[in-house]
């Protein structure tokens, strides 16, 4: 009962920093914005582009604008110590990476729903056929991104270059979640593409071990 | 596709995994020396410092420091 | 530990010969590949030998986790380092073969895709160390990872190969059934390659362990010189 109070508050926590002070959103929503503008840019105003093309453009983008900021939380807890009091709270080290996971997906999830409109209004993707695809397919891939990058950040936050770090150790390590998602964007949006049950099963048990595995060795990860 | 140009392909393999390889080899051998001279001079250093430090079987006199 | 390491440069360097020996002369050619199928004996030994390293770097992080040994961070680093550059040999031998045989340098092939992504891993893993302060922590740090990263390894090929037989293929590499020769001369190649591997690791894991030597005499010396600083004083 402790342990999901204080859950809980870590996750409000970090959800009251971001709401009282939303440069950090505002930024990061942009930079994803101004990715996808740049993309149809480089696709020279493609009028239509293929499913295929579309999602895999959308999931780059996502990607990339996620591992930007992954090192504010960070940031913040080494200026104000607050790191370290979260450290010394009388719960198991996995609570904190878990409060840490759902804090770092709802924040990706109202940048992804921002960056995913913008994907739509600017690359002219092929009108999404499968709603329920298509979001089952935002939220696991946001899911995931937001657990690995919060395991990932935590393994770059004390090396000297964690800004160029932290996507390549996070890209190889979530290319089945991509590619995962990747296809079951395409299906959503052109279904007759798809085997969609198989993507489905391998997202979902990407989530599953690597969701798991960071909670096992999270500790050491954080320790001292 | 020639004959030719098969070999060239194998030699080409082959010369890339054992010079590769070798290469490797040289790298951690020459790292290797340069540890092992670095070692050397630091145990000889400990060993002069251990003698002229006072309370030990040396003179203390810092002149020979 | 210096005589172990003698007597395995001599016995790989010997086994070594003999690979070389049994891949490109003793063994038959190929029937449609002809003498280019003797690429794939370097190629899989190189893979194969990779993969033990990579293996062995996630033991070695396993019993760091559990017993915070320095000498294991030590075998995890190096077997990490040897991994990746038998990675690179198998990269750059299987692109010469793809060449003559595939008509590309680079095809998407479930295999080839893995092992592209396991060299990113383990890149990563050794710019992680290099750039990590503290012992200690570059240990904890580097061994989660690396538990993390090889869990992952099954799952990534899992995907891949999924991605590319959902897709149609042009590329079909189906394997060839080897006669008795070849299956031989490659099998004498893992164990030629593990040696090597086993030679490598002593040489690289004795190096390290000399680095750490040498920091903890810089420290010895500088104690010594705080001594003799402060004896001088005294003597005054």
């Amino acid at each position: 009962m402790t342990a999901w109070r204080a859950f809980l508050a870590l996750v409000w926590r970090d959800l009251r920093i971001e709401i009282r002070r939303p440069q950090f959103f505002a930024a990061s929503v942009s930079f994803g914005v101004m990715l996808v503008f740049v993309t149809g840019i480089a696709l020279d105003a493609a009028e239509r582009i293929p499913a295929d093309w579309a999602a895999g453009l959308l999931w780059l983008n996502l990607f990339y604008a996620a591992t930007v900021g992954v090192h504010r939380h960070d940031a913040k807890d080494v200026e104000w110590g607050g790191g370290e009091g979260i450290l010394l709270a009388p719960v198991d080290r996995s609570i904190i990476f878990y409060a840490r996971w759902v804090s770092v997906s709802i924040f990706l999830l109202a940048c992804g729903a921002v960056i995913a409109g913008a994907w739509l209004l600017f690359l002219h993707p092929p009108t999404p056929v499968d709603g329920r695809l298509l979001g089952f397919a935002l939220v696991a891939g946001i899911l995931g991104l937001g657990g690995v990058t919060t395991f990932v950040a935590a393994l770059t936050a004390h090396t000297r270059l964690r800004d160029v770090l932290t996507p390549l150790l996070l890209f190889p390590l979530t290319i089945p979640l991509f590619i995962g998602v990747v296809r079951l964007t395409a299906d959503a949006l052109a279904p007759a593409l798809g085997h969609p049950r198989v993507w489905v099963e391998l997202v979902l048990a990407y989530l599953i071990a690597m969701l798991l595995v960071p909670w096992l060795v999270y500790e050491s990860v954080v320790e001292g | 596709m020639s004959g030719m140009q098969h070999l060239g392909y194998l030699w080409a393999a082959c010369t890339v995994v054992w010079g590769g390889t070798l290469v490797y080899v040289g790298y951690l051998v020459r790292h290797q020396r340069r540890l092992e001279a670095e070692l050397d001079r630091l145990q000889a250093l400990v060993q002069r410092l251990e003698e002229t430090a006072p309370g030990s079987r040396g003179t203390g006199d810092p002149a020979t420091d | 530990m210096n005589r172990a390491i003698s007597w395995m440069a001599a016995a790989s360097g010997v086994s070594g010969l003999v690979f070389l020996y049994l891949a490109l002369i003793w063994s038959p050619p190929e029937q449609q590949m002809g003498d280019l199928v003797r690429i794939m004996y370097f190629h899989v030994a190189s893979a194969w030998t990779g993969l033990v390293a990579f293996f062995v770097t996630f033991l070695a992080a396993l019993a760091v986790l559990l017993r915070n040994r320095p000498v294991w961070d030590v075998v995890s680093a190096s077997s990490a380092e040897i991994g990746v550059v038998y990675t690179t040999l198998t990269l750059v031998s299987g692109s010469l073969w793809a060449r003559p045989i595939w008509n590309t340098w680079w095809t998407w092939d479930p295999r080839l895709t893995t092992t592209l992504i396991l060299w990113f891993l383990y890149v990563g893993y050794l710019l992680l160390r290099a750039t990590l302060a503290g012992v200690e922590r570059r240990a904890r740090i580097a061994a989660a990872y690396a538990v993390v990263a090889f869990i992952d390894v099954p799952i990534i090929h899992l995907s891949v190969t999924w991605w590319r037989s959902i897709h149609p293929s042009v590329v079909d590499d189906t394997g060839f059934h080897m006669p008795m020769a070849m299956a031989g001369t490659l099998l004498f190649g893992f164990l030629a390659f593990f040696l090597w591997y086993l030679a490598l690791l002593g040489l690289r894991v004795r190096g390290a362990l000399q680095a750490m030597q040498l920091l903890q005499l810089g420290e010895t010396i500088r104690r010594l010189h705080v001594r003799a600083d402060l004896g001088t004083d005294r003597g005054r």
